[in-house]
């Protein structure tokens, strides 16, 4: 005979199994990030908050002394418009995307755009193809207001988005 | 016993069941099966979990937001392979119906129902709260964030309202007091549901998007079920029925509100079916047709007729005895394991309640036939309703036992454990087969389980009475 909650009974299981799968897998990431950390060519960590404040980030802060020494999510803006010639890198929004999270930074060097790099994107091909374009689209145009890449559109916008906010914020 | 006079009153006829050459390894075989398929489905879940962990950035983590997201991916992923399987639980794949019985697929696929269900709910649930806690939005504008974001969302969305009323139909509250039809005519929206909620998959979902061969597996895994339930479920039974048809041959009342139909014709000729089965019935005839109704054999098939004794417990069942002669029937089946073959011992005790006896009375002579000691109790309110009585009395060598009167009137219950050991002492060396209504079969079983009777030796078709109407 069918126990009326054998279904309900089978889904604790099932979602217990789930649960246990999502925190084994959450903790393995965890171990990796440390080392993930090293393997993008970036100034920032990927977690945003870290205490590793990178040099490069804040070269111009020297010139001002008025802002935080450990800028990493918006970086340093309080510099006064007049220092063109002073390379300063920002980094843009975590934009999220169905396949992943998108996060770059841009570096000017007054107020010209001169490259773009990728601090996090989606780990696919897509993204992989895809954002070495926009990086030197976005030079080119100097601005965020380039083309989409066909077939890497969510990377592509979430991409854009967070060049945007890095001019925005700068 | 070794009878070789066959009583009259007991269908005429040599003893040609192929039935019989079933041996033990096939039985054995069988339940192999049975895990083997319950062990695939576990295999593919786990297989989607593995899938899920190898697809899975290391940067999930990130915030809480993420995290949950990617929790919700995976209850997703684990609900696409689950759902499949609940599909093809009921695509009537022959090997799944040999193995494990109709009976018992059916039940897995009301267990797995409330899985799938408690799991779709589990997928959304984290997916909007997911969203929500990445984007600082309410749940609301989170869900319509998501759908700009994901393609095909809008029609998931769609399908998951379906499924919820599929489910809503489905539930036995609900279920009791719809009219078959209905159900029926929503459970057939769980194919749009599922076709509506596979593209999300496959172009929104970021683990299946990511891996063209994970992509081209999930396709594959899909259009396997829809070709199962294709073959399976249409188009075997058109073949069939453009093979010949069957046609009621006769009609006969046998007691009050238990009505009998012969079928004969080439498609019960073809219809190799066992005593104690059931067979999908509809019948070609206004009123009848928009639905296919399990019946049980009454009979062992001679090969060129079968007869269906029909209790009058729905609306349907009770027009059974307007039918003519010569109606056409589409017959889709055998089904059922209510079979000989699950005897192990030489005695059987039979325990019948009302029209449960039908599926009785013809096990009870394929046992009879086979030379098993047979005892068949024969549980009815009154004399009135005692069909089939008069083809077990006085059967040499098999002893039929009817008890009659409500259990107010007799002061007693004749199925109580003292009443049961009293008519058959030896209850707990035998093999006990039940069928009626499933309180009298839970209380019956409950009854011999006491007796000292091994679980195993207990058989019933958890369909053949509680769906026959």
């Amino acid at each position: 005979m069918t126990g009326p909650w054998r279904g309900s009974a089978l889904f604790v299981g099932v979602a217990a199994v789930i649960g246990a799968a999502a925190a084994a897998r959450f903790a393995a990431a965890e171990d990796a990030a440390p080392a993930m950390a090293d393997a993008p060519s970036s100034e920032t960590t990927t977690s945003g908050s870290s205490d590793s404040s990178s040099p490069s980030a804040s070269s111009s802060a020297d010139d001002t002394d008025s802002s935080t020494p450990s800028s990493t999510s918006t970086a340093s803006s309080d510099d006064s418009a007049g220092s063109d010639d002073t390379e300063e890198t920002v980094v843009g929004s975590t934009s999220s995307t169905p396949y992943g999270s998108v996060q770059v930074s841009v570096t000017f060097k007054g107020t010209t755009i001169t490259k773009v790099d990728v601090l996090q994107a989606p780990n696919d091909q897509q993204s992989d193809g895809a954002t070495p374009t926009l990086a030197s689209e976005v030079v080119e145009a100097q601005s965020a207001k380039v083309d989409t890449v066909s077939g890497a559109t969510y990377t592509s916008e979430a991409y854009l988005e967070s060049v945007q906010y890095a001019i925005d914020h700068r | 016993m070794t009878s070789t006079s066959v009583p009259s009153n007991l269908g005429p006829g040599p003893v040609p069941t192929a039935s019989a050459v079933r041996t033990a390894s096939r039985r054995r075989a069988d339940a192999l099966t049975g895990v083997l398929l319950r062990g695939i489905v576990a295999a593919a879940a786990a297989a989607a979990i593995v899938f899920w962990w190898t697809t899975t950035p290391d940067d999930a983590t990130a915030s809480a937001g993420t995290a949950v997201t990617s929790v919700a991916e995976l209850a997703g992923l684990v609900l696409g392979v689950l759902v499949c399987a609940q599909v093809l639980l009921v695509a009537r794949v022959p090997w799944f119906e040999r193995a494990v019985g109709l009976d018992r697929l059916v039940t897995w696929h009301r267990t797995l129902g409330a899985t799938v269900l408690l799991l779709l709910a589990t997928h959304v649930v984290l997916m909007v709260g997911g969203q929500s806690l990445t984007t600082s939005e309410n749940p609301w504008s989170a869900l319509w964030s998501l759908n700009r974001a994901v393609p095909d969302l809008l029609w998931a969305l769609v399908g998951g309202v379906l499924f919820l009323a599929v489910a809503a139909t489905s539930a036995r509250v609900v279920r009791r007091h719809l009219p078959y039809e209905a159900w029926y005519a929503t459970h057939l929206g769980t194919y749009l549901a599922i076709y509506l909620t596979f593209w999300h998959q496959v172009r929104g979902g970021a683990h299946l998007f990511a891996s063209p061969t994970a992509r081209t597996l999930w396709y594959a895994m899909y259009l396997a079920t829809a070709a199962c339930v294709l073959v399976w479920r249409v188009g075997l039974p058109l073949v069939r029925q453009a093979r010949g048809v069957a046609r009621v041959e006769r009609v006969v009342v046998e007691a009050d509100g238990v009505t009998s139909v012969w079928l004969g014709g080439r498609a019960v000729e073809r219809l190799r079916a066992q005593a104690g089965q059931f067979v999908l019935v509809r019948f070609l005839v206004r009123g009848h047709l928009g639905t296919a109704h399990p019946y049980s054999l009454s009979t062992v098939p001679d090969g060129a007729r079968v007869r269906l004794t029909v209790g009058a417990l729905g609306d349907h069942s009770g027009r059974v005895g307007a039918l003519a002669p010569g109606t056409r029937v589409v017959v889709e089946g055998p089904y059922g394991r209510f079979t000989a073959d699950r005897a192990r011992h030489h005695g059987v005790l039979l325990v019948a309640g009302g029209a449960g006896i039908g599926p009785v009375r013809a096990v009870a002579e394929e046992l009879w036939r086979r030379g098993h000691d047979v005892v068949v109790l024969h549980r009815a309110r009154s004399e009135r309703v005692l069909a089939l009585a008069g083809e077990l009395r006085d059967v040499p060598g098999l002893r039929y036992v009817p008890l009659v009167g409500r259990r107010a009137e007799l002061g007693h219950d004749p199925l109580a454990a003292g009443s049961v050991k009293a008519l058959v002492p030896d209850v707990a060396r035998r093999d006990v087969f039940l069928c009626g209504p499933a309180s009298l079969c839970r209380d019956v079983e409950r009854t011999v389980r006491s007796l000292g009777v091994p679980r195993s030796a207990v058989h019933y078709d958890e369909l053949s009475f509680e769906e026959q109407r």
